[in-house]
């Protein structure tokens, strides 16, 4: 245990490792601190570079990147009322009403330190939970795996933002992109359109730079997303980044906890990520709250908790994600295509055979959430000049890393077109309130509910009652049943009442 | 651009179909209860049922959304989502034959002037200082083998 955790020290206090953290933080402030610019784009736009890293600078390096991100999303969010990244969007009234009253450090200072706190507990509930459940998850058989890829699907497609019809659909639509190329069991291909590219499936990481990134930059180039080319109008407010904020932080400190819990707990839950874990958060605190009625006029309170949640998430997700392969939200599902594409199955047998490599990763959450302290501090104060970058000219620069990205999984273009494509519907399916975080947790983890099935299937010899018979896969299956069950109810009792409300 | 449910769920309605009845003609896998159609299958149904569901809540709906609404898009920014998706489109069709560094550099130069309406000089600057960085960065650094193309030499790094 020691020799592992020493081993992963020296991984991660390597020179070159702390560089990469350092430059990949930048990046990651930068990028959040764009509107319209995400975590995740930014992480899919790393993809290309960390394939030719050793596994612990790339995993250190989007590590860095999404702490700096989430963080930095408060910047525009406060300064220009424009979310940098979709979580800080919770709280972004109040953010910017301080900024209003003159009190943009307050507020930026705020959202810093919560940033760190929230992170640090997140990466500290991770570095406890994964070794704990791996010890759990060994005991698992394709029935059990089966179950909790299916609770994983059904948490994405219930938990995400909108309808859960539209978010049904997009589970589907990425059941169905993973169906595609040679069946795996009876090697039979599908949907392939007698395309010889297409029957080796659909590589993911294409499909994530399309649908991250490529929908990005039209939703930028059609100018949905609002503050396209936003101008500052206030400058930070350095005075009041420290002592203040500590103070509104001391008296909001079960706030701090609880975001810190909330987060990590909706980043554990898959398909869920930052943005879920700010906007419940915020609705707890003000739920909580001695003085709800203040929320949104420019109320430090819910700043607190869900300015911890969102970088708390950020570990949780990481849970599910190296434990059993399960993505807890959209970054560690191309976190997952990492692992793969570098030989490293995420699973439980990663914590045997290189259990320095998952106390890599807990370490490098624990510098990169101290990082962002210094790291923020310097993005507070140079945000203005951040903003001079023309939108104009970073989107074709984005658009051409994107097609080298695609290209290089495989060195073709083929993989380009995929990008292009799946990067059009998935614009076209947040514009009409298609969530696609559920879309990319089907197509990440389809052929594994399908591969474990066959293969219970086989080993049960087609009998269905197979799937209840060991406990804990009964336990598992029994909880997603009834999610699906409760769901169910819920959409024939609003059914109901929409009808009763026609006729009547 | 907000697109009428109804028209969407009868788009999803016949992508389930189409899914559904191609998965019809995957042989069974001998000996075993379940074959390669089963998921296909399940996709296919799941999705003509969303599909129904989201016709009928968009049919339902209509008079107050319409059926296709895109009033907040000038013509000039249709012309840059065009411009994004010609430089991509160009790119695949291109690259093959112009290599990578020409290609590259029309799909970043051409968008940036559309996007930034004018300064053609400034963005062919900021196109070929990327194009050229991402070329030695990834073709010489990372050993990525960008296409090369019939009209240029091979750059000396």
């Amino acid at each position: 245990m020691s020799d592992t955790l020493g081993a992963a020290f020296s991984l991660v206090f390597d020179p070159h490792v702390l560089l990469v953290m350092l430059a990949a933080g930048a990046f990651g402030l930068f990028v959040g601190a764009m509107p319209g610019l995400t975590a995740t784009l930014a992480t899919a736009l790393l993809v290309p570079v960390t394939f030719f890293m050793d596994p612990v600078p790339a995993l250190a390096a989007i590590v860095a990147t999404t702490a700096m991100a989430i963080f930095a999303g408060d910047l525009p969010g406060a300064l220009l009322r424009i979310p940098g990244t979709p979580a800080s969007a919770a709280y972004v009234d109040d953010a910017y009403r301080l900024t209003l009253q003159g009190r943009s450090g307050l507020a930026l200072g705020t959202g810093l330190i919560c940033s760190v706190i929230g992170g640090l507990v997140g990466a500290a509930i991770l570095a406890f939970a994964a070794p704990a459940l791996a010890e759990v998850a060994l005991a698992f058989s394709t029935f059990e795996y089966f179950w909790l890829a299916t609770f994983g699907l059904t948490c994405a497609a219930f938990v995400s933002t909108g309808r859960p019809v539209k978010g049904f659909v997009s589970l589907l639509f990425g059941l169905f992109i993973a169906t595609i190329g040679i069946d795996i069991m009876a090697g039979q291909p599908r949907f392939t359109l007698g395309s010889v590219e297409l029957m080796g499936g659909v590589s993911f990481i294409p499909a994530m730079i399309g649908m991250f990134a490529v929908s990005e930059v039209l939703r930028w180039a059609l100018g949905t997303t609002g503050g396209r080319d936003a101008a500052l109008v206030a400058q930070p407010q350095a005075r009041e980044l420290v002592r203040p904020s500590l103070r509104a932080i001391g008296r909001y400190r079960t706030g701090v906890a609880r975001g810190s819990l909330i987060g990590t707990a909706i980043g554990i839950l898959p398909g869920a990520g930052a943005d879920i874990a700010a906007w419940i958060s915020y609705a707890v605190s003000k739920k909580m709250s001695k003085t709800p009625e203040k929320f949104g006029t420019g109320h430090v309170e819910g700043l607190v908790d869900s300015g911890a949640a969102n970088n708390a998430s950020l570990g949780g997700a990481w849970v599910p994600a190296l434990v059993f392969g399960i993505p807890g939200d959209s970054i560690t599902a191309i976190v997952i295509g990492i692992l793969y594409m570098k030989g490293m199955n995420p699973g439980p047998m990663v914590m045997i055979n290189q259990p320095e490599l998952l106390y890599a990763v807990f370490i490098a959450f624990f510098v990169a959430n101290l990082l962002l302290l210094p790291l923020g501090w310097l993005a507070i104060r140079s945000f203005g000049q951040m903003l001079r970058v023309p939108r104009g000219a970073l989107m074709p620069v984005i658009l051409i890393l994107c097609m080298v990205g695609a290209f290089a999984i495989n060195n073709t273009l083929f993989g380009v077109i995929i990008m292009l494509v799946l990067g059009v519907i998935a614009f076209v399916m947040e514009e009409n309130g298609f969530p696609v975080a559920p879309a990319i947790l089907g197509l990440v983890l389809g052929s594994m509910i399908e591969r474990n099935f066959m293969q219970s299937m086989i080993k049960a010899d087609g009998n269905l009652l197979a799937f209840f018979e060991r406990p804990l896969a009964a336990a598992i299956g029994g909880v997603t049943v009834a999610i699906w069950l409760l769901v169910a109810v819920g959409a024939v009792r609003r059914w109901r009442r929409a009808a009763g409300g026609v006729t009547g | 651009m907000k697109i009428n449910d109804a028209l969407l769920g009868a788009l999803i309605l016949l992508g389930g179909l189409a899914i559904l009845l191609e998965a019809r003609t995957f042989p069974a896998t001998h000996g075993q209860a379940f074959g390669p159609d089963l998921f296909p299958t399940i996709i296919g149904v799941g999705l003509m049922l969303a599909g129904c569901g989201l016709v009928v809540s968009g049919w339902r709906t209509r008079h107050v959304t319409g059926w296709v609404d895109v009033s907040a898009i000038t013509p000039g920014r249709w012309l840059d989502a065009l411009a994004a998706l010609l430089a991509v489109v160009g790119f695949i069709a291109l690259a093959d034959w112009m290599g990578f560094v020409l290609a590259g550099l029309l799909a970043c130069w051409l968008p940036m002037v559309r996007f930034r309406r004018g300064h053609w000089f400034s963005s062919l600057a900021i196109a070929l200082v990327t194009v050229l960085a991402i070329d030695w960065a990834f073709r010489s650094v990372l050993l990525v083998p960008l296409p090369q193309g019939a009209l240029l030499p091979r750059l000396p790094w």
